[in-house]
């Protein structure tokens, strides 16, 4: 536990029995009452946002969050089957809210894992990976724009916006936030 | 700060003062530290202390400088001003809090806080004016600063953005019940005014109008302040905040603050100046305070005695300076309007 005056951005929550992390964190006080600090939470197994004013005075209970590496083995309706690089120990990640970051991922491939208690509920990826074009159109001849763009398909069969000289085969670099073209990979 | 917003700084320090000094108000400078302070129930203090040969006198930051300026009045200074530092402890460091930071606080004699809230929107409008073509002016800040205040009763403003008449929730329980019913998680041991702060927060502040300046009016008198009880000056009667806090009858103090940009910016009052209530009020809040464990302070023995000589009727104001630089500059951080902000000293990046 706690005091809610105490909480920082960054920390883990447990709020409603859910694990949160705060992604923003303020500090009011009204006039002649007591201080508050209002808070910005994400649901680490949702995804959902929620915003809560608590009494610095208050006191909350933290959520014991934890990174370790896992290898993500295949994904089905349960969710993504990973497995701990250590134990060997297998988890299913809920989807819910993980969807952006399910088309980012290569079946057995490593990744940073969050863990909660005893559940995997999160994957953390590089902020920008390297992936193959699979597909891509041909760039038309005499075009010549800049900033020309066009839709090309990368190897986990997602679409990504790149410039259009990018040609299937070659590697590029995609923000895993934003789902945003960053540049080519010369190699 | 960027060097065209300390100039442009400069030139708001320059307006507070020729302001004021152009209506007949004497500027004067109070001291920081004291040996005592006005308890506040929710102002944590910072402490200090005077060393004498052999033995020591605590002494404290001042929250603000209304215990000098109060003592001033009855003296013969006419109206007063005073821009200067004040100090609040405890975990205030935030997007709009630096403990340190610069207050002023004015005094009108003769007057009460709907006069004060006159002489405000002359205040912005001068400003705006004055400071237009100054460095780091920002056009659209500024004209929304200009436009006129709209005014609203905290009563209105509640029940237009939760659907709940403070009139009608006189206790504890009846409130926290409406709240929840609202959607608010509210605290089972959470009173009256916690519930009333959680409404105001997280309710109405966030549906305020962000294009001009509003001012709330009309508190509720279970907020316990040195405001007088709405038509006191009139009536000449002082139903006491305790009567108030029966939960009986809805009553109101002569208070407002203004809002800017979304900033609580200004605290405005008709003045308390019956002696026995600002003595009940003392007593109050050294109650509360150590009820809620706050560092304890000596409190000003002679103070209330202040107000049994000849006192004039008077309205004071209180405005957050690095507040207004936000809301003129249209910054949303009190760091990038102030030099060296205490967590970026404390916590460089």
């Amino acid at each position: 536990m706690i005091k809610a005056g105490a909480i920082e951005k960054g920390q883990c929550l447990l709020m409603k029995d859910q694990p949160y992390l705060v992604t923003e964190r303020d500090f009011v006080n009204p006039g002649k009452g007591s201080a508050f600090v209002k808070l910005k939470l994400k649901n680490l197994r949702t995804g959902s946002t929620l915003r809560e004013t608590l009494k610095t005075a208050d006191s909350v209970e933290t959520a014991d969050v934890f990174d370790k590496d896992a290898q993500f083995l295949y994904e089905d309706d349960a969710g993504y089957h990973v497995m701990d690089s250590e134990s060997y120990e297998q988890y299913v990640i809920p989807k819910e809210g993980l969807e952006q970051k399910g088309r980012f991922m290569r079946e057995g491939e490593t990744y940073r894992i969050k863990m909660w208690e005893q559940d995997a509920i999160d994957i953390v990826l590089p902020m920008k990976m390297a992936f193959e074009v699979t597909e891509a159109e041909d760039a038309i001849k005499g075009d010549t724009v800049t900033g020309a763009t066009k839709i090309v398909v990368i190897e986990t069969g997602m679409s990504v916006k790149v410039p259009i000289f990018i040609k299937a085969g070659e590697k590029i670099l995609v923000n895993t936030e934003t789902a945003e073209y960053v540049e080519r990979v010369n190699e | 700060m960027e060097p065209n917003l300390a100039r442009f700084r400069a030139g708001l320090m320059r307006e507070l003062r020729a302001f004021f000094s152009d209506r007949d108000f004497l500027e004067v400078e109070t001291p920081r530290l004291a040996p005592y302070l006005i308890p506040e129930a929710h102002l944590e203090v910072f402490s200090t202390e005077y060393l004498r040969t052999g033995s020591s006198v605590p002494l404290y930051l001042i929250p603000s400088p209304e215990l000098w300026l109060k003592q001033l009045i009855p003296r013969g200074y006419g109206n007063l001003f005073e821009i200067g530092k004040c100090f609040r402890n405890e975990e205030q460091m935030g997007s709009a809090h630096n403990p340190e930071f610069t207050m002023l606080e004015w005094y009108m004699l003769n007057a009460d806080y709907l006069q004060s809230l006159q002489l405000f929107t002359d205040l912005l409008q001068a400003l705006c004016g004055a400071l237009a073509d100054s460095p780091g002016a920002d056009a659209s800040s500024l004209r929304r600063a200009s436009q006129p205040i709209e005014t609203v009763t905290v009563r209105d403003a509640v029940r237009d953005h939760s659907g709940i008449d403070l009139a009608e929730h006189g206790s504890d329980d009846s409130l926290r019940r409406a709240a929840q019913q609202a959607g608010l998680s509210i605290g089972q041991d959470d009173d009256w005014n916690t519930v009333f702060d959680r409404l105001m927060l997280d309710m109405v502040e966030p549906h305020l109008p962000a294009d001009r300046p509003v001012a709330l009016i009309d508190y509720p008198a279970r907020v316990s302040t040195l405001a007088t009880p709405s038509g006191a000056n009139a009536a000449g009667g002082f139903p006491s905040p305790d009567t108030a806090a029966g939960g009986l009858e809805y009553q109101t103090v002569e208070r407002w603050e203004l809002y800017l940009a979304g900033l609580e910016l200004v605290n405005c009052y008709s003045e308390e100046i019956d002696p026995g209530q600002i003595r009940e009020f003392f007593a109050r809040e050294q109650q509360k305070k150590r009820s809620m464990g706050r560092s304890e302070h000596a409190v000003p023995p002679d103070f209330p005695a202040v107000f049994e000589q000849p006192y004039p009727r008077c309205s004071g104001g209180a405005m957050g300076v690095d507040r207004l630089m936000m809301a003129l500059t249209g910054r949303k951080r009190m760091n990038e309007v102030i030099f060296f902000s205490l967590s970026d000293t404390l916590f460089p990046r």
